[in-house]
């Protein structure tokens, strides 16, 4: 145990403070997907900008940050303390010939302090800078391209109304590479040819990705696939993609657009625009008109990854094909007029289609990444839908209202597939609290209702 | 559609014989051809995924019969020819069509891309061959 501790090496993993829930199943997914593991040694405080992470090499720091959306940047952590004696003291304890290869006299390099929920002025910095003095930079400073950046991180905790005089945590470290924030701009959903109502934000549908653990070469698949949006953060991690949607106009690029000020969709609205836009075009494997209650798909495992936004049916209506006997009507049905009839499709059917889905189609380790909305007072853990095939990977919150939520919910196939599966998740007694996500629109809009009457109440006195 | 899709497609009709609503029938009025960068390792890994038969009758039903491939055939070849055929040759848009029968739904091809050469599939090689990550071809 001691021998493999001390085969890994200190880094420090900066995060941006924003979807704090979802950061650690991220850097998790990732480390796995890197070929390393996220242990319980690992010294992480949830809801710090600041992680220390353990990983054996810095090629896999390097491959850590090349996915990641939620961490920033990672340094190689050569000292850390509690006050500013502590961190030099430390920094004194780090092997020098692990220091020198990158303090060479031929080498150029600059310090950069980054202080958390603290502004620091010019003349503080350079009274930092310089207490640095006793480490050997034989270096030439060269600010604007240097070889070697060294930061020194100041920690001022996490309350902005009780800013502390002197930092609780600093660190010092060799920056190693960035993250992918800049993405989240790249991506944006703004500046997207093809979106629709609910089109996912671009940093979500990465961490999608993320937790999913798309790679190269993966066959992605979006069984809700709206206009697109998950599939291209799939896309621009390697992975081809395909999705399907009941919504005939959606994949067709047809009737009203979801932005402002344009009443029409344009003629060339569609995914593979979508992925084109972006240069991920070679991606594209098909987009089809499809009812996700009725699999299509050949029998057998064909997907990597099942990456998905269920309609909720607050803004995007929950439908799937009607029956036959309803279809007979509308035998005017042709191909020039397609019609597809649809009828209601519950919240807690589509969710028991979904896993059943992902148990029969996804590869063994493959996995499933969905939104499960919520209606938060009467949220308890059993009510996540399960399947035996299926293992909960991790569950993060995202609020919607004070009273409704969704949660990304990522789960693994660690087990074959064989047809007495298909219907168990009746016999274990816990299909009644599933339930309880039919009603989710009428809780979601009676506690609108109620809010907006108290709202205009209030006015009036 | 590209005809890898047509060969991950099964009719969601219920109630059909067993296999019988796999492969959908192709009347490949109008076929296109779009190019797609090749990818050596993406194409060796979908290969365990096909339907091998299904396959060369839709290569088959859009194009010119498969003809052998000469002896020395090597395994790039196989595999670029592959993915043409794959992920090159479909029809143009998405899924659409009626359901002709009880067979399932009848694919529709738009356009055949004019001056493009027709696909040749050739014989699955019948040999375990290593292919990139320690990949192997299927024996068929």
């Amino acid at each position: 145990m001691a021998a493999a501790s001390a085969a890994l090496r200190r880094y420090l993993l900066l995060l941006a403070q924003e979807h704090l829930e979802f950061r650690l199943p991220e850097i998790a997914s990732l480390l796995s997907l890197c070929g390393g593991q996220f242990s319980s040694q690992q010294e992480v405080r949830v809801n710090s900008p600041f992680w220390i992470l353990s990983i054996p090499s810095e090629e896999m720091a390097r491959g850590l940050m090349k996915r990641t959306v939620c961490a920033k940047s990672i340094f190689e952590l050569w000292g850390h303390g509690k006050s500013a004696g502590e961190l030099y003291a430390s920094l004194k304890n780090y092997p020098m010939d692990k220091m020198l290869p990158y303090l060479q006299p031929d080498s150029t390099y600059k310090i950069h302090i980054h202080t958390f929920n603290k502004t620091l002025t010019q003349a503080q910095k350079i009274k930092k800078i310089d207490a640095l003095e006793f480490l050997p930079f034989n270096g030439k400073v060269n600010l604007k391209n240097p070889e070697h950046i060294f930061w020194i991180l100041e920690d001022y905790g996490t309350d902005p109304n009780n800013v502390p005089e002197e930092p609780c945590d600093l660190y010092f470290g060799r920056w190693i590479a960035d993250g992918q924030r800049e993405l989240i701009e790249s991506y944006s959903v703004k500046k997207r040819h093809f979106i629709g109502n609910t089109s996912m934000d671009a940093c979500l549908s990465f961490i999608m990705a993320n937790h999913g653990r798309v790679k190269p070469n993966d066959i992605v698949y979006d069984p809700f696939v709206g206009t697109g949006g998950l599939l291209i953060s799939s896309a621009h991690f390697g992975a081809y993609v395909c999705g399907t949607d009941i919504d005939y106009n959606t994949i067709h690029g047809l009737g009203k657009a979801s932005r402002k000020n344009q009443k029409w969709r344009g003629p060339d609205e569609n995914i593979r625009a979508n992925l084109r836009q972006y240069g991920l075009e070679k991606y594209y494997l098909d987009a089809l008109v499809s009812d996700s209650s009725r699999p299509i798909w050949r029998k057998g495992t064909l997907f990597d990854a099942i990456i998905t936004d269920p309609p909720y049916g607050i803004r995007e209506a929950t439908r799937r094909t009607g029956s036959q006997k309803e279809s007979v009507k509308s035998s005017e049905r042709s191909t020039e007029n397609h019609i597809i009839i649809s009828s209601s499709y519950h919240l807690s059917d589509i969710f028991f289609d979904l896993l059943k889905f992902a148990a029969e189609y996804l590869v063994m380790g493959g996995r499933l990444v969905y939104w499960l909305p919520i209606y938060r007072p009467e949220y308890t853990e059993e009510i996540i839908p399960r399947h035996p095939c299926l293992k909960l990977i991790s569950n993060c919150e995202q609020m919607l209202s004070s009273h409704t939520s969704r949660r990304l919910i990522t789960m693994e196939k660690v087990k074959e597939f064989k047809d007495q599966d298909q219907n168990s998740y009746l016999l274990d007694g816990q299909y009644m609290p599933y339930k309880g996500h039919n009603s989710f629109r009428e809780k979601y809009f009676s506690g609108v209702t109620k809010r907006i009457a108290k709202e205009e109440k209030d006015n009036q006195k | 559609m590209k005809l890898l899709t047509h060969n991950l497609l099964t009719s969601h009709v219920r109630g059909l014989q067993p296999g019988a609503g796999f492969p959908f029938h192709i009347r490949a009025s109008e076929v296109r051809v779009r190019s797609v960068p090749f990818n050596a390792a993406f194409v060796a890994r979908l290969l365990p995924r096909l339907h091998w038969e299904a396959l060369l009758s839709a290569a088959e039903s859009v194009t010119l019969p498969p003809q052998p491939p000469p002896p020395d055939d090597a395994e790039e070849e196989f595999l670029l020819r592959l993915h043409h055929v794959l992920l090159e040759v479909g029809g143009g848009g998405p899924f659409w069509g009626e359901r002709s029968s009880f067979w399932g739904w009848e694919w529709k091809c738009l356009l055949w891309g004019g001056g493009v050469d027709p696909p040749v599939l050739g014989s699955p090689p019948l040999l375990q061959v290593e292919v990139g990550e320690g990949l192997t071809f299927p024996q068929f």
